[in-house]
């Protein structure tokens, strides 16, 4: 049917048009320049990851408008002068007409891919190294989506005279296509945002810029292409046939046409089924660094079980994937949907899981038991001792009988958290375990309370004297013990490995990952959506469980600061530590709190590896610390002095702006770090003409490799409020700068910094390459310690803040800050991480050095003169010799 | 021998052809005459294929083969306006017109240099077509119906916007043609077709108003072609 000679006759006029012409050169020469343009401000800055991806990018953007134009531009000029009508007459079929006009196509849009990539290839390869595959993923990625665009072109083309309108109206599909792919996915919801994704090319191509060949985007394209095709050699066939005038043409040629769409759009859709999913080895971008790691650590960790717990119902094609990649590793993977309760595999492994924390449970269970008595024993006695202290004269009257109220508040309510405490540990098929470590978790924070308010009651009533004073008293002495020893026993209870499983199904699914003793459960949401997020963070909660050695102390994390309330509770604000503890508690460590104002320090064997979190104040008021911050301060100093695990956060001081000392960049000098506090991070953002405004957000996502913790959040946004900038101090031992501050020209470093809106003053600074967010160092042997220059990166509100993710659903949008909470916290409390650090550094991409102003100016003069210059000229050349000759 | 038998065509209201009948020997100059709006273009692009027939509208055979079933190649088609890819160089659009025709690479070169030999292109074969004048454009486009070899070639008013000296170039052509080729032309110039022609159709209103040899349309007119046109073609009303 199609005969490759005459394909070949046709393509001669279709490479005279294009080639013999300045029009495919000046179309390169376009995609060159926007290419090295958008390399050279994005892909060529010191430190980011050598890459072609941001000429791939604009290249991409290029294709949307140019490679419509290139296809159209055949069809509606044959159709302009007549010559149609000669090849109507001729041998040539339409097929072969619409293919040979399909590959003149196609040899421009290589001819302009080409343009945009090499250029910036050869600038990446020069300065730091080129990755081939990079270059082979983009290529094919623009090649696939530039057929379908030109396919588009030609269909349009062929039904429309006007070559300008053509193109436009093929563009303007596209970018429909774009706009749907951002727009309808949170209107259809998560069951069908899915098919709304798919709609976007763009999306598709970013997946290609990543560096994955994902041969379900390059089917989707071919099916496009290749309907779209088909459909052209349709009309083309009506258009020279008349079919319309007779044989019932005009009603074939619809159903011809239909029928080549309907194919077109069932290739596109059957992809999904039929990808071979990306290589998270071949995977980089985004991914790349976790991606290299998680195989390395994979193939040490030939032990660890992975399980997905999902409804069949909850579509999480990021965890599929990962899952089949871990398959291949040769792990075991387990797949279970929590509504089926007759599958006895998923019963046995629950069943497992209960044996395997058997004992641990009934402690727990014998422990909340014991709690509740307690308080119903407190609740008892309320009617003894409330009475009398109300009657306690003097100045003490007054806090006596706030005590009594909360006594009879108590006694009344009390069986409001003996209900919310059963509820915790009621088991579902949603909630095998049900959640005793919550359930105990507050349970111990009411004992707590109380033991200390049964305490404060009993000298109350034992300075108030009297017969029935000090009975009463004694009352509450006993119920003080009985809270207390509650308390205790609860505090010291193991963490509950299923209670995280527990907590993660509460969205319906989860990735649990086993290894040894250790279990790391994450929500499904989080694991969810298509996009390479969604697999990179996936791939991490792989890496936070082979981080964790198996059969090790659970290590633990002390929150230390200086609020009154407690910071593991969530508030509306998000002025807490919830997001920081429910990471590590995820990760495996048992978190405590230590609020230094209210004296309660918390006990732990000092041989299992730990780390102090030091939260700083809040809200600060006047210049001064308060008493509390003092509290605060000193007892970071005494665990500075014997040589703690310290994670020091340090916030701007309006007395270090005074020229006095600030205590919390004297702790920071003591191990080693020299903290600048009277000076934050600015950034001048242009928002309107000659106008700037100041941000005082670092957004950073770049970290060293050469320390445990960086290839932890390397890739990672991490968003850090407020940032001062920290130095090794000379005497400091082991210090490595994990992630280093930008130094951008709109960056400074200001002393001016107060006020509700930043500004610039003249003593600002330029931050320098020395100037670090982020510090880790050893001041003591077998001491290390973590200094962060930001006050608020860890409350929930930074931490935790989130954005719509690929499938509608909520995800992190600055994962950094939790995954530097966890590697950080592994790093600091001595644990010996796995899968960091890995052998797999040296398949890292390399990062573009700090460029000299004259190899700047060479790459400059390359990539946005030379490149698309000679291709101009090139055309011109060829237009000029063709015409004279 | 290219046969016709009652070619209709209708284009909405208009009925543009009633049921021409028309016979058309091998190697003939068959010229189609008539007033503006009479059907030959439609006709011609009937023959040609361009305006495929349905199946009540007559049939057009060649050598018996229904116009559907002509083997790839067999008609070309030269539209008045003589379009040709303008970017192409004359010597290329004529080889690649050769090899779409289906003739092999070793005949390519013969069957170039014969068109542009033939057509007297050898002064602009390295030139692009797009710089060339109206006549060479219409004697490439001649020389790429001649290089594709066909049985029939088809020329829709292909002297219209020549000048006299082009004229007499385009009527040895048409001798050239008619040596290999059936050769099947519209014209308002009678003396043209005087000059080149063999048969003639008079076409008016869609209807076949005369048909015979070019000597008998002469002989018709007493020896004068116009006296000849004007007695077939007289305006409405007028008496013959």
């Amino acid at each position: 049917m199609i005969d490759g000679r005459r394909i070949r006759a046709l393509w001669h006029r279709e490479r005279a048009a294009l080639f013999g012409t300045p029009l495919a050169w000046t179309v390169a020469a376009i995609f060159a320049l926007a290419a090295g343009v958008v390399e050279l401000l994005v892909g060529l800055r010191a430190g980011v990851p050598a890459s072609i991806a941001p000429a791939g990018g604009a290249a991409a953007w290029c294709m949307l408008f140019l490679a419509p134009a290139l296809a159209v531009r055949s069809a509606t000029e044959d159709r302009r002068t007549g010559f149609a009508e000669v090849l109507a007459a001729g041998p040539a079929s339409s097929e072969e007409i619409a293919l040979s006009r399909f590959l003149g196509a196609m040899a421009a849009i290589a001819l302009a891919v080409t343009a945009a990539l090499i250029p910036s290839a050869l600038a990446v390869g020069h300065f730091a190294r080129l990755d081939w595959g990079e270059l082979a993923t983009i290529t094919a990625g623009l090649m696939a989506v530039g057929a379908a665009l030109a396919a588009t072109g030609l269909l349009v083309g062929t039904l429309s005279r006007s070559a300008p309108v053509a193109a436009f109206v093929s563009s303007v599909v596209w970018l429909a296509l774009v706009v749907c792919g951002q727009v309808l996915p949170p209107i259809v919801g998560p069951d069908y945002a899915e098919a709304a994704f798919a709609l976007d090319p763009m999306r598709r191509i970013s997946r290609a810029l990543a560096g994955v060949l994902d041969t379900g985007d390059l089917i989707a394209f071919a099916g496009v292409s290749m309907g779209l095709l088909i459909a052209t050699a349709v009309v083309l066939h009506a258009q020279r046939t008349g079919a319309a005038a007779a044989h019932g043409g005009r009603l074939r040629t619809a159903l011809g046409l239909l029928a080549s769409l309907v194919a077109a759009v069932a290739l596109a859709d059957l992809a999904a089924d039929v990808r071979v999913g990306p290589s998270i080895a071949l995977a980089r971008g985004p991914s790349a660094p976790l991606a290299n790691d998680t195989v390395a650590a994979l193939r040490e960790a030939s032990d660890t079980i992975v399980t997905l717990i999902r409804p069949a119902s909850n579509q999480l094609p990021a965890a599929d994937d990962l899952l089949l990649r871990v398959e291949e590793a040769g792990l075991l993977v387990q797949r279970f949907d929590p509504d089926d309760i007759d599958d006895p595999a998923y019963a046995q492994w629950l069943e497992t899981l209960s044996t395997r924390e058997q004992a641990a449970g009934e402690s727990y269970d014998q422990a909340i038991d014991r709690g509740l008595d307690a308080c119903a024993s407190l609740a008892a006695s309320a009617d003894e001792v409330a009475p009398e202290l109300d009657a306690v004269p003097g100045d003490a009257g007054a806090r006596a009988r706030a005590l009594a109220a909360a006594w009879r508040e108590f006694a009344a309510q009390w069986g409001e958290l003996r209900r919310a405490i059963a509820a915790m540990r009621v088991t579902t098929p949603a909630q095998p375990f049900g959640d005793r470590m919550a359930a105990a978790a507050l349970l111990r924070d009411a004992l707590a309370a109380w033991s200390q308010r049964t305490a404060e009651s009993a000298i109350a009533l034992n300075q108030a004297g009297g017969v029935r004073s000090s009975a009463a008293g004694r009352v509450a002495e006993a119920q003080s013990r009985i809270l207390g020893a509650a308390s205790a026993q609860l505090r010291s209870l193991p963490a509950l490995r299923h209670a995280m499983l527990t907590r993660a199904m509460a969205d319906g699914s989860a990735l649990v990952i086993e290894r040894g003793e250790s279990l790391l459960a994450r929500p499904g949401w989080m694991v969810a959506g298509g996009g390479l997020d969604a697999r990179a963070r996936a791939e991490s909660v792989l890496l936070d469980a082979l981080r964790l050695p198996p059969d090790a102390p659970v290590p633990i994390v002390i929150i230390m600061h200086a609020e009154p309330r407690s910071m593991l509770r969530a508030t509306a604000s998000g002025a807490d530590a919830s997001a920081m503890r429910d990471a590590l508690a995820a990760a495996g460590f048992e978190v405590l709190e230590w609020s230094v104002p209210n004296g309660d320090e918390p006990r732990f064997p000092t041989s299992r590896p730990h780390a102090w979190w030091i939260v700083p104040p809040i809200i600060r008021e006047g210049v001064e610390p308060s008493k509390a911050e003092r509290a605060l301060v000193a007892a970071v100093g005494r665990l500075i002095d014997r040589g703690e695990p310290v994670v020091l956060s340090v916030s701007p001081s309006l007395l270090a702006v005074a020229g006095q000392r600030d205590p919390w960049a004297d702790l920071a000098s003591r191990l080693g770090v020299e903290a600048r506090t009277d000076r934050m991070w600015l950034e001048a953002i242009p928002v309107d003409e000659g106008r700037v405004e100041f941000r005082s957000d670092l957004f950073v996502q770049v970290a060293t490799l050469a320390h445990a913790v960086g290839p932890a959040v390397d890739g990672l946004p991490i968003h850090f409020p407020s940032a001062s900038p920290l130095r090794a101090r000379l005497e400091a031992v082991g210090a490595v700068a994990i992630i280093a501050m930008p130094t951008d020209e709109a960056t400074s470093l200001s002393r001016d910094w107060r006020g509700a809106r930043h500004r610039r003053g003249r003593d600002d600074e330029r931050p320098s390459p020395e100037d670090a967010c982020v510090m880790a160092v050893e001041p003591a042997a077998g001491s290390r310690a973590l200094v962060i220059g930001s006050p608020d990166w860890m409350l929930s509100a930074v931490a935790r803040r989130t954005v719509a993710s690929d499938a509608g659903r909520a995800m992190l949008a600055s994962p950094g800050n939790l995954a530097l909470a966890v590697a950080g916290s592994v790093w600091v409390s001595g644990s010996t991480p796995v899968g960091m650090g890995s052998a797999a550094d040296a398949e890292r991409a390399a990062r573009v050095p700090v460029l000299s102003r004259g190899q700047h100016a060479g790459a400059m003069v390359g990539l946005t003169v030379l490149a698309p210059a000679l291709l101009w000229c090139s055309g011109w050349w060829i237009d000029r010799r063709r015409r004279h000759a | 021998m290219l046969e016709c038998r009652k070619v209709k065509r209708r284009f909405g209201p208009v009925e543009a052809l009633r049921g021409i009948d028309a016979s058309i020997p091998d190697r003939s100059c068959f010229a189609l005459v008539g007033p503006n709006g009479a059907g030959k273009t439609t006709l011609l692009r009937m023959m040609a294929g361009v305006l495929p027939l349905g199946t009540s509208e007559g049939s057009i055979e060649l050598d018996s083969v229904p116009r559907h079933q002509w083997r790839p190649g067999a008609c070309a088609f030269v539209p008045e306006s003589a379009p040709a890819p303008a970017d192409m160089v004359v010597d290329d659009y004529l080889a690649s017109s050769a090899m779409l025709a289906g003739r092999d690479d070793a005949d390519l070169d013969t069957a170039v240099n014969h068109a542009i030999e033939a057509c007297q292109l050898r002064d602009v074969r390295h030139r692009v077509i797009s710089l060339l004048s109206r006549g060479y454009r219409q004697r490439v486009a001649l020389a790429a119906a001649m290089a594709s070899a066909p049985q029939v070639i088809v020329l829709d008013e292909p002297t219209s916007g020549l000048d006299p000296g082009q004229l007499v170039v385009f009527r040895s052509l048409v001798g050239v043609l008619r040596s290999t080729s059936t050769v099947i032309l519209s014209s308002h110039h009678l003396g043209e077709v005087g000059s080149c022609a063999t048969h003639v159709l008079v076409l008016v209103e869609g209807r076949s108003a005369w048909q015979g040899t070019i000597e008998e349309l002469t002989e018709l007119g007493s020896g004068s072609l116009e006296s000849a046109y004007k007695q077939l073609v007289r305006p409405e009303g007028v008496p013959a």
